[in-house]
């Protein structure tokens, strides 16, 4: 209790350097904490776009309707299959004609010279490959279309997503770890007669320590707070724009029991972060003193 | 009670600072430790207190070796050990109460038994009236007697001042000295290291003489003329 009276103390009479400690590890946490909630959304947002995109099997034109239905049922009993769709001759022609406004045109064009389809989506990107072989090895089937270069886009986007907070996450946290060894560093130095003073007195090395690492640790506590806290009103702020979008949409609201845990586990590293920093700089300092 | 055994501190390529020390200080003794600047007075006092640890050698302090003592356990060792500097070391943000309870809050003694202290230290060094003042209002030998009594705040086995009087009028220097003295009629050694012949001639106790880092004589008795360097090693033989 000493100690933390101390600490307090400590912080009191130095408001710019506590302010300067707190700002910044506000800002890294800001950044972990938005960071952790797209990395938790990401995986399902991923797995919605994953489902998107299709495989679609043109038949051949003299292809009957029981060769098509067979190959219908076939795809939607593969465990890998999410959704299968079939676009017969006559539905074919009604999205030509929604897409197509020339009379010329729409007078010579009939559902016979249109092919049959049928689009298969899988459950994952893993799956899409499989498709396309079973379709390529259909009966009736002329011709597959598979854009393999959106799920790889997708996957490219989402990992530079991640690559880029982990960059950020990492440059954030070393710039908090420097500041707070500066700081801790520059209060020590401050203290360093002091120091010498009670360690002829018999102090231990904890007795010294221990109001700069609950300073630390009170960094820690009120920067997790403090950059949930903005997080926390920046979600809710954008929660009505962001369930514009259909496939964030599922994601929000976010629930509160999530919310919490990572506000648990937050501050617990900031406690960590902010004890661990502190005590690296009082020894430093100590083994000078 | 202490005893240094052909104890030699080298710093870097330096002459050493003290080399081949070996005297023994009895439980309750007082002993003067004199010598001009850099004769190696505080570096033989550092050594007792684990600030430093010697070159060759042992220092033994209370039967244990002060040298094998394991760094995280230093701080019990300097509990048993009260220490007093020319340059008082008080810490200016606390005044004179707080400045002695320090030492007392550092052994995690309870708060009742802290002000009981406090109070009888006070007393003892007669600054009783001074208690809620600042280093800063305090006069050289004011400090130096707050200095002392913080020393023995934890009730040490030994007592180490070093030129505890540099800073002081003659008068001051006195008063300080009478001080110690009363100190080790209380049961407390007392090494004290000066180079101030008023004090010296005042006080008629044992002294070691420094000179250049080795004993340049060693007066075993009170009252008796300074033995010469080969003197002492046939006695201690």
């Amino acid at each position: 209790m000493k100690h933390l009276t101390t600490a307090l103390t400590a912080i009191r009479r130095s408001p710019y350097q506590t302010f300067a400690a707190v700002l910044i590890l506000s800002i890294t946490f800001f950044v972990g904490y938005c960071f952790s909630l797209v990395m938790l959304g990401s995986e399902q947002m991923l797995r919605y776009f994953e489902t998107r995109p299709q495989i679609t099997a043109f038949f051949k034109l003299n292809t009957d309707q029981t060769t098509i239905d067979t190959l219908e049922k076939s795809m939607r009993n593969k465990p890998y299959v999410n959704q299968v769709n079939v676009i017969s001759k006559e539905k074919a022609l009604e999205i030509y004609r929604q897409d197509n406004k020339d009379p010329l045109l729409l007078e010579l064009v009939t559902a016979d010279i249109l092919p049959a389809s049928i689009e298969v989506s899988g459950k994952d990107a893993t799956s899409l490959p499989q498709i396309k072989k079973d379709l390529d090895g259909a009966a009736g089937v002329d011709q597959v279309l598979y854009n393999q270069e959106v799920i790889g886009a997708i996957n490219k986007w989402t990992q530079f997503l991640r690559n880029i907070g982990v960059a950020s996450m990492v440059i954030l946290g070393t710039e908090s770890f420097l500041i707070i060894m500066i700081i801790s560093g520059m209060k020590v130095a401050i203290q360093k007669r002091a120091i010498q003073i009670m360690r002829i007195l018999g102090a231990s090395r904890w007795y010294i320590k221990a109001p700069f690492v609950y300073e630390g640790m009170i960094y820690g506590i009120v920067g997790s707070l403090v950059g949930w806290g903005a997080m926390y009103i920046g979600l809710l702020y954008l929660t009505p724009w962001l369930q514009s979008f259909h496939e964030v949409a599922s994601l929000l609201p976010v629930p509160p029991e999530l919310l919490l845990i990572q506000l648990g586990v937050g501050t617990l590293i900031g406690v960590i972060f902010g004890a661990l920093t502190s005590s690296i700089s009082v020894q430093r300092m100590m083994r000078r003193a | 009670m202490i005893t240094f055994a052909a104890v030699t501190k080298r710093f870097g390529e330096n002459p050493p600072a003290i080399e081949g020390i070996s005297f023994e200080v009895d439980k309750g003794e007082f002993l003067f430790l004199t010598g001009h600047s850099g004769s190696g007075k505080t570096t033989l006092l550092k050594l007792l207190t684990r600030e430093y640890t010697p070159t060759s050698g042992e220092v033994t302090f209370n039967g244990k070796s002060v040298n094998k003592i394991r760094k995280s356990q230093v701080h019990h060792h300097r509990r048993a050990i009260g220490v007093v500097f020319q340059d008082y070391r008080l810490l200016n943000e606390l005044n004179v109460w707080e400045n002695i309870a320090l030492a007392l809050q550092i052994v995690n003694k309870p708060q009742t038994e802290i002000e009981e202290r406090v109070t009888d230290l006070l007393r003892l060094v007669e600054l009783t009236d001074k208690a809620y003042s600042f280093p800063s209002q305090l006069s050289g030998g004011e400090a130096q007697r707050v200095s002392i009594a913080r020393a023995l705040a934890t009730a040490p086995m030994v007592l180490l001042a070093d030129e505890p009087t540099g800073n002081l009028d003659p008068q001051n220097t006195l008063k300080i000295a009478q001080l110690f003295e009363k100190i080790n009629e209380l049961g407390t050694t007392v090494l004290f290291a000066t180079h101030d012949l008023s004090i010296l001639s005042a006080l008629k106790h044992r002294r070691i003489h420094l000179e250049k880092g080795k004993i340049e004589s060693d007066t075993k008795e009170k009252e008796e003329e300074p033995h010469t360097k080969t003197t002492v090693q046939v006695e201690t033989l």
